[in-house]
């Protein structure tokens, strides 16, 4: 039997059906995992509970068999908590409903079986067909602990599957499990089910379980419009008030808690076994814990961490810049050089090059800025990060859990928002998804590192620290400040009937990051930036450059020979009404306009109108030309800091807010904030 | 006397709140209705659990280490769960 991997057209162009498995367990346990050692797909995996914010799709194939996996964000129980886990058993419960599950595969930490057993005596007894994976069972041999596998498969009437997925090991059977299994014996493990009041349901629903008719007994809303249930009946069995047995949910759910937990001791009890003087598997992340967790020395190393990380960002960067910039300067003279009025050669030379090498010199920062992010996640550092900070983030109506989302902005806004899911407390997540595009992501460090360059030196300060960096690390800070203040006056306004947010984090142990999944963040992340950037700043290129090279006078077209005489020049002008009370020219102004899409595409316009053919002549041109005077120049910086240019972000808060309301205010609130700072900082320095 | 005005069981009910570094209990009552508690209870802080305190934050939180695994818990979560040594 070989297995492969297929894509997404072939899994649907064939005609065999498609069994479709759900991916289920609790965060962190290694369901990234499994899924792409299942699918070959490269979800992103990390060191950090709730990375799955949404499902994700891969097929494989097996003998003749073909499989859908949906990977589902990671839960504790199936009485959710917040917006991810909601998520989670919605769509598992619909899929059921709608009979589109044919299977679920729970992934288990061996490590915390009694807490990862928990979650699967739930999803067992749904009464679908369900197997069991010990994941992670590389550290459960090194800890000496012993697992009597067939035993425990025996009691929990569940085929186990033993897996290793971040080595690929185990799969291949998890797949051929896959495709063998069909149905499942009976299981129950809470008896105090009201009977009476969820048969009826459990007949009009055509389902066997009777925990599965509590489910939806409880979330009554996934019953609504179900085609081939006649829903007359359905209000009649649904008219009763409460959950039977004279008990509310909450009580049910206690006493399922308890009945559960007691019922993983005993099986545990009988089926693993701790060697006789367990050794203390977390004593080496207790011994960095001393220091990274200080209630003082941690927050001081965070702070070093992240400064240190801007500073490198300078040092490590610079030499790459420097070739990419010599890349380009290399490609646009040899071109310059054809002998020839060929306009797509003309095309080349002005737009395309300028454009998309303002971008791409980029790239070396971009690639730092994501490995320093995705290092902080793998290693298990953002944890303690989140811990240390949240009683400061409660002040600000925030929670100790939006710091990941945070810290992530400054990475890229868009995963960042979808983060928020795993904050509780519907306000605090509000509050976080106004709080990250004031952190200053990837996008803003094009314009940061231009006008930086600007406006100063390039030396050394105390001959250690790269007086340009410095200035880089003031500007995040500006937006973490930012940031904070808007939450803080959010926080005043804004009602919270639902209270703080509670911390209830699983911590996981330090580990050192696996090359491959840091690999595979930085590449998709950087991918990710140059290819959306790249594709608006070709589009506005092309545009761009059009514009500038027409002009039309008294009836006849004509090819300028000043820029300002062209359609793009016209189209400034009239834009420079809006803007001279910050003291930009018609160039600058046209740049903001068509940065509106992706701000950080502004550097790419800017070596367009200026004709510089790559980041550095575009930055000795600016300084030649005089007119970025130091006002002018933290005028745009901080215009830039403060506004909302990036129309993908605001989709993603309207897809996790549900309407345009808070986008509209977003971008409205951000870009009069920045017109008026920008205004204030211009007349300061003026 | 700044803790005993945080106890809401009465100056004789010790909290998960009131324990300082290493300690280990036995959980006695989780109060499964307030807004954590039940989740709590799901993440195993259930009664007779033996639960150790690891470290401390900033005095408004601690990292606890039950059913082999840690959890970090803010005060106030940390006030849900009674205690008995």
């Amino acid at each position: 039997m070989s297995s492969a991997c297929v894509s997404e057209d072939l899994a649907l162009s064939t005609s065999r059906k498609t069994f479709k498995w759900f991916l289920l367990g609790n965060p962190n346990g290694g369901k990234s995992s499994v899924f792409n050692g299942l699918t070959g797909l490269n979800q992103r995996t990390s060191n950090f509970a709730g990375v799955t914010m949404q499902d994700h799709r891969g097929f494989f194939r097996h003998g003749d068999q073909d499989v859908e996996v949906v990977d589902l964000p990671g839960a504790y129980s199936l009485y959710p908590r917040s917006k991810d886990e909601a998520a989670a058993v919605d769509f598992l419960l619909d899929g059921i409903l709608h009979k589109e599950v044919d299977g679920i595969v729970v992934v288990a930490n061996a490590f915390h079986l009694q807490r990862s057993l928990f979650f699967f005596t739930q999803i067992r007894e749904l009464g679908i067909p369900t197997l069991l994976v010990l994941n992670m069972m590389d550290e459960v041999e090194e800890a000496k602990i012993e697992i009597d596998v067939a035993f425990l498969s025996d009691l929990l009437k569940t085929q186990i599957v033993c897996t290793q997925a971040h080595r690929q090991i185990g799969l291949g059977n998890l797949k051929k499990e896959m495709c063998r299994i069909s149905s499942v014996p009976e299981f129950r493990v809470y008896r105090s089910l009201p009977e009476e009041r969820i048969s009826s349901l459990r007949r009009v629903l055509n389902i066997s379980s009777s925990y599965l008719a509590f489910q939806y007994l409880r979330n009554q809303d996934l019953l609504k419009g179900l085609g081939d249930v006649d829903s007359s009946v359905l209000e009649e069995v649904l008219r009763e008030e409460g959950f039977g047995g004279g008990l509310s949910l909450a009580q049910h759910q206690a006493k399922e808690t308890l009945e559960r937990h007691r019922f993983v001791r005993e099986v545990l009890d009988s089926s693993v076994r701790f060697p006789e003087s367990p050794g203390d598997s977390f004593a080496r992340s207790d011994w960095w814990d001393k220091i990274f967790a200080h209630k003082f020395w941690g927050l001081l190393i965070s702070l070093s961490v992240l400064a240190l990380s801007f500073q490198a960002l300078f040092y490590v960067a610079e030499p790459l810049m420097w070739g990419i910039e010599m890349g380009f300067s290399y490609l646009a003279n040899v071109l310059s050089s054809v002998d020839s009025d060929a306009w797509w050669l003309r095309f080349f030379v002005e737009g395309l090059i300028p454009g998309v090498g303002g971008i791409v010199i980029f790239l070396p920062q971009i690639v730092l800025l994501f490995l320093i992010v995705g290092f902080l996640e793998d290693t298990g550092y953002m944890s303690r990060m989140a811990f240390l900070s949240d009683r400061w983030m409660r002040r600000l109506g925030l929670s100790g859990r939006s710091l990941v989302p945070l810290v992530s902005g400054m990475a890229c806004a868009i995963p960042a928002v979808m983060c928020t899911r795993g904050i509780s407390n519907s306000r605090a997540r509000l509050l976080t998804t106004l709080a990250i595009p004031f952190m200053s992501c990837s996008a803003r460090l094009p314009v940061y590192t231009l006008l930086i360059g600007v406006v100063i030196p390039n030396t050394l300060l105390w001959g250690i620290f790269h007086l340009q960096g410095v200035v880089l690390f003031g500007m995040y800070l500006f937006g973490v400040f930012m940031a904070a203040l808007v939450s803080c006056l959010l926080h005043l306004f804004l009602p919270n009937p639902e209270g703080s947010d509670p911390l209830l984090l699983e911590i996981p142990r330090y580990r050192l990051p696996s090359f491959r999944t840091l690999f595979l963040y930085v590449y998709e992340r950087s991918y990710s930036f140059v290819w959306t950037a790249g594709r608006i700043i070709i589009l506005v290129s092309i545009i761009l450059w059009v514009l500038s090279s027409v002009g039309y006078v008294e009836g006849s077209w004509f090819m300028p020979t000043d820029l300002s005489h062209s359609y793009a020049g016209y189209l400034g002008k009239k834009l420079q009404v809006l803007f001279s009370p910050l003291g930009y020219d018609w160039k600058i102004s046209l740049a903001i306009l068509s940065s509106f899409p992706a701000r950080e595409i502004f550097v790419g316009i800017m070596s367009i109108l200026y004709g510089a053919g790559h980041e550095g002549l575009l930055r000795e041109s600016l300084i030649v030309s005089g007119s970025f005077t130091p006002a002018l120049s933290f005028s745009l910086i901080i215009f830039y800091a403060l506004s909302m240019q990036c129309f993908s972000t605001l989709s993603v808060v309207r897809a996790e807010q549900g309407s345009w309301k808070w986008p509209v205010l977003q971008f409205v609130g951000m870009g009069t904030l920045a017109y008026l700072s920008a205004w204030a900082v211009y007349s300061f320095f003026s | 006397m700044r803790t005993e005005k945080k106890y809401r069981g009465g100056l004789g009910v010790r909290r998960l709140s009131d324990l300082s570094d290493g300690q280990r209990v036995q959980i006695k009552r989780v109060n499964s209705k307030s807004k954590y508690g039940l989740r709590l209870m799901e993440m195993g802080f259930i009664p007779g659990e033996w639960v150790r305190v690891r470290w401390r934050g900033l005095s408004l939180g601690l990292c606890c280490e039950l059913m082999s695994y840690r959890v970090f818990l803010g005060e106030e979560e940390a006030r849900e769960v009674e205690i008995c040594f």
